[in-house]
């Protein structure tokens, strides 16, 4: 038994037994993604990643929301 | 199997090799081992539209109309590769988490304890390894 308690491991157990039943314990696809994005938007998508840029755009969308903050 | 948060989703969508965590990623991904939450997805998908995203926006604009869009709209989407568990599942599991998670924290949990998954994040929280270490679900920082 996990510190959560029986009732909540048998909740666990429950969930993932259906899900293993919808085939959903696993995403729709594997594999490498095919997005095919342009090489100037991948090196784009990093730059912003590593300047804090991308920070800086999750404060001013998500702003002091206390559901989508650390 | 690992549920990661938006920035590592976004490394992701990069499609990138240049590091051991993006080939430890793409990994995941070979073996149909990466999910996320609606929550980090929620917070990526606005974020990228956001005009502190200089560099993005930059190469945007530098694109034919057509092509914009077509980026904006595979940024938007989440590709069938990466997992999200639905809501009708999650939400019991998220209930009956102990010490008040926010709704970031229930889903990231709530998704890794029924998936039997390492939650990877690029940050540090207390209230993340509050919540997943009275969960017993393992939180790894990189």
């Amino acid at each position: 038994m996990s510190a959560m308690g029986e009732e909540f491991d048998l909740l666990v157990a429950r969930t993932r037994r259906e899900l293993e039943a919808r085939g959903e314990l696993r995403p729709p696809k594997t594999g490498p993604l095919h997005l095919d994005l342009p090489d100037s938007v991948r090196s784009a998508l990093r730059e912003d990643l590593a300047s804090g840029a991308y920070d800086r755009a999750v404060k001013e969308t998500t702003g002091d929301d206390p559901d989508l903050n650390e | 199997m690992i549920v990661i948060d938006d920035r590592l989703l976004l490394m992701v969508l990069s499609e990138r090799q240049d590091t051991e965590l993006d080939r430890r990623l793409g990994d995941a991904l070979a073996t149909g081992g990466v999910f996320t939450t609606g929550s980090w997805y929620w917070r990526l998908a606005r974020a990228a539209g956001a005009s502190s995203m200089g560099s993005l926006s930059r190469a945007l604009s530098a694109l034919p109309e057509d092509a914009q869009q077509s980026v904006k709209t595979a940024l938007a989407r989440l590709p069938h590769e990466i997992g999200m568990m639905h809501p009708r599942d999650l939400v019991p599991v998220m209930r009956d988490l102990r010490g008040h998670p926010n709704l970031l924290t229930a889903e990231a949990v709530a998704s890794a304890v029924v998936l039997d998954a390492t939650i990877l994040v690029t940050t540090e929280s207390a209230l993340l390894n509050r919540i997943a270490t009275a969960t017993g679900v393992p939180v790894e920082i990189v």
